[in-house]
């Protein structure tokens, strides 16, 4: 398993380490988890017999030795420190970057920014050291359930889904997914949700009882002008238009 | 604007500047000709005087010599002896050299005498002084002859005549003059020449533009001096009216102006009390006139002048003032915007100025103290709610999340809405806690309303429809953090969340002009007109109740002044509006 770079994870809360450790896609990113600790000190204890750690993932506030702390002391190593702590703070961010740590995390840890945060380290990595190709898509392979799953979550979820969010659910990058979605249902990710959308609005058209601003806020549009625009590219008629065809000219609207 | 306060100004100082310079004209106007009629009629007057004395100077130095000379009995006799005897004899001889002797001795002593003629009536001769005795019907100058017979003795007379001494030389012009003799029946007749006694009289003019004239009472011109080309004496209308005027005087000096050959003249007269002389002096009118030009040029560059200083001042203290007013004005908007000079404004230029500064700085003052009154109280409540937040901190809270974020995924296996509940609320948490004097963009507000829309939405489902109308334009226009948010939730606590289906909230920012409209419209239950004016004064003087409101409304004041505050507009059962503007793109 030399293929992925080992991370390790500080926090002095069980519970947030280990959903940091099974919560993410690690291993689709091409990382694994090689230890973690609940303090600084620990890590460092760690490091002096362990030279082939490449990523330090911690938590700022710790007790013993907190995160910069132990950044500062890594500053000369080769290894990349990656800091998270609570919601904005600004000298703890100031004194990460004059430790010339890789990132800076916010807790709560949105899914899509650990992920893209990780995505960015691995291509750097593979620079620095050389490494060739993405092992992480061709070694990886997905379960066949995880389309399926998608677009299920799509046809029930349309009014306010993401990718990130669809990718945190099947447990992958939504990098990954999103080709994985193109390949194998030979359309995109958005394009799909657009057009769930538009027939779910000519759905909805067609009842005369339902306005049309509400018809908009139901298939996700919070200005109803936005979602005139989008169903008049997508069938070049405006929805008007497309109920009063459907409705036989008898407009009960207004 | 400036131009009607400017051209008002104008109008009042040239009137107080011309006042003063109209009265002065109007003085000169009446006083001065009057002045220089009378310097006119002085000089005229001097000269009449000059001429008088200096002609009876000339007459009785060469007529009353000769008078005296035939008053003496003895050469009367000798005279009538000589005239009358053809004999040539020694005592003749002695006769004749004695009396013509006399005769020279006189005639020599003046250079504008030509000639004195002795004549008795009845004699055949008569005694030139040039020629001794002489015999009349042979003598080359006889045309005093008839003269003399009219000359009596109260009274010289003059006439203009001409003598040719040689038939070939060119004759010469001479005056003479006339008297009976008192104690002889003849005449004395001295013959002047008439060039040399027109240049002493032109000599005694006062100007150059005055005009002598010698008449006789019978009207006939004797001498005009001077004698030269372009004179009044070439023109014969001018002398015709002229002699018919002054020979009428039969009076002393008289002055007066005349009109002669359309044209007007100061014209002095005098009869002469020996002779049948009358003497004229003429001056033109037009001088009169020249000596006033002068003065009225000098006056009329004064008024111009004067005009021009007016001018420049009007415009000045126009522009000055409205520089004053611009000042005073930016001043109090300033005040209003929360901007007060630092420095001391400028020194008073007059006492009004100095009222109007002293207003100017107890409104400054009054105002500034309001603002830093409302500021204190407003960063005192700002302390406070900052003390509350500290109170549970930061890092508790976003563990929390952290670890039911995570906990809710592991249970249940993947994301579900929980996380998404998490994610929204995180999200607005971390935005409020962002510094509350600091702007951020429109574009943030809105995002991080839109979050507290979605978590809204999973509360009241589809109870509650939001839609948000944002120009695209309008999203980078920074505003002061979390106004929006207050109002929606205003709007779902009063309106919509009493409603069962069917409530909507339209959210609208939108630029007109310079400035940017925000409102946030329900279709709720609306407010009761109680309990409306209850939170319009709810606004300006928070209470416990509604605070988010008056928070709300307070910094927007604060931010842009009053013209941002809140307006709400509500109707029981219609719904409820809460709208406001700020300037679009300041600060």
């Amino acid at each position: 398993m030399s293929d992925y770079y080992k991370i390790i994870i500080a926090d002095d809360e069980p519970r947030i380490r280990e959903g940091l450790i099974n919560l993410f896609p690690w291993s689709s990113l091409g990382f694994e988890i090689a230890a973690d600790f609940s303090n600084g000190q620990e890590v460092l204890n760690y490091l002096k017999d362990h030279d082939d750690v490449d990523v330090i993932l911690t938590d700022i506030q710790m007790p013993v030795m907190d995160g910069i702390g132990l950044s500062a002391r890594l500053m000369e190593h080769h290894t990349k420190v990656i800091c998270f702590s609570s919601f904005q703070n600004f000298d703890y961010a100031q004194s990460a970057i004059r430790n010339h740590v890789y990132d800076y995390l916010i807790k709560p840890i949105k899914y899509e920014d650990l992920v893209s945060c990780f995505e960015r380290l691995k291509k750097d990595l593979d620079a620095e050291r050389g490494n060739s190709g993405a092992p992480s898509l061709s070694s990886v392979s997905a379960p066949d359930s995880v389309i399926p799953a998608v677009v299920s979550y799509i046809e029930s979820n349309y009014q306010d889904c993401t990718l990130e969010e669809a990718a945190s659910m099947v447990f992958l990058t939504p990098s990954y997914l999103s080709s994985l979605f193109h390949k194998k249902q030979g359309i995109t990710f958005s394009d799909y949700l657009q057009q769930v959308r538009m027939a779910r609005a000519c759905e909805l058209l067609r009842d005369p009882e339902i306005r049309q601003y509400q018809i908009a806020a139901l298939v996700g549009y919070d200005n109803p002008k936005n979602f005139t625009r989008a169903f008049k590219a997508y069938y070049q008629m405006t929805p008007q238009a497309y109920r009063q065809q459907m409705t036989g000219g008898k407009e009960s609207e207004k | 604007m400036l131009h009607t306060y400017f051209l008002k100004r104008l109008r009042q100082y040239t009137l107080l500047l011309m006042i003063p310079i109209l009265i002065l004209l109007a003085g000169i106007l009446i006083l001065y000709p009057s002045s220089v009629i009378r310097s006119i009629r002085q000089e005229s007057a001097d000269s009449m005087i000059r001429i008088e004395e200096s002609v009876d100077t000339i007459i009785s130095d060469t007529v009353y010599q000769h008078d005296l000379m035939t008053n003496n009995p003895q050469l009367a006799l000798s005279l009538r002896k000589l005239l009358g005897t053809e004999e040539t004899d020694y005592n003749y001889y002695v006769l004749t050299n004695s009396i013509t002797g006399l005769i020279r001795s006189v005639t020599n002593a003046h250079p504008y005498i030509m000639s004195t003629y002795l004549q008795l009536d009845g004699y055949g001769r008569f005694f030139s002084s040039r020629d001794g005795v002489s015999n009349i019907e042979t003598y080359y100058d006889r045309s005093w002859l008839d003269d003399a017979k009219e000359s009596d003795l109260e009274k010289l007379i003059g006439r203009r005549r001409m003598i040719a001494e040689y038939s070939y030389a060119s004759p010469v012009e001479v005056l003479s003059i006339y008297q009976r003799m008192t104690t002889l029946k003849g005449t004395i007749v001295v013959n002047l020449y008439y060039k040399n006694f027109l240049d002493k009289l032109s000599a005694l003019r006062s100007q150059d533009e005055e005009e002598f004239f010698v008449f006789d009472t019978r009207g006939e011109l004797l001498i005009a001096a001077p004698e030269e080309p372009g004179r009044s004496c070439e023109n014969p209308r001018f002398l015709e009216e002229l002699s018919g005027a002054v020979t009428g005087n039969a009076g002393p000096l008289s002055a007066s102006f005349l009109k002669l050959d359309g044209r007007y003249y100061w014209v002095s007269s005098l009869p002469d009390k020996t002779s049948d002389f009358i003497y004229a002096s003429v001056l033109p009118g037009s001088l009169l006139l020249q000596e006033m030009r002068s003065t009225l040029l000098v006056f009329a560059l004064l008024t111009l002048l004067s005009f021009a200083v007016v001018y420049t001042i009007a415009r000045k203290v126009t522009k000055d003032s409205f520089d004053h007013i611009e000042q005073v004005i930016s001043l109090f908007s300033d005040a209003e915007k929360g901007i007060y000079p630092k420095d001391e404004p400028r020194q008073a230029s007059d006492e009004y100025d100095l009222i109007l500064m002293n207003v100017i700085r107890m409104f400054l003052r009054t105002s500034f103290l309001d603002q830093q009154l409302e500021l204190h109280k407003y960063q005192q409540e700002a302390a406070e709610l900052q003390a509350l937040q500290l109170q549970i901190s930061p890092h508790f809270t976003s563990n929390t999340l952290q670890t039911l974020d995570f906990e809710v995924r592991r249970q249940l296996g993947k994301p579900t809405i929980i996380n998404r509940i998490i994610k929204d609320l995180s999200d607005i948490l971390r935005y409020s806690l962002g510094s509350p004097r600091e702007m951020v963009m429109l574009e943030d507000e809105i995002n991080t309303l839109k979050k507290y829309i979605e978590i809204q939405k999973v509360r009241f489902g589809d109870r509650i429809t939001f839609y948000l109308e944002i120009d695209d334009d309008v999203l980078s226009t920074p505003v002061p953090r979390l106004i929006l948010q207050p109002l929606i939730e205003n709007s779902i606590a009063h309106g919509v969340s009493q409603m069962q289906a069917g409530g909507f909230i339209k959210i609208r920012v939108f630029r007109r002009g310079d400035v940017l409209r925000f409102s946030v419209t329900d279709n709720g239950v609306g407010i009761e007109p109680e309990k409306l004016r209850e939170l319009k004064e709810n606004l300006s003087a928070p209470s416990g109740r509604h605070v988010g409101l008056a928070n709300v409304n307070r910094r927007l004041v604060l931010t842009y002044g009053d013209s941002a505050a809140l307006k709400i507009m509500s109707k029981q059962g219609w719904g409820c509006a809460i709208v406001f503007r700020i300037p679009a793109g300041s600060r």
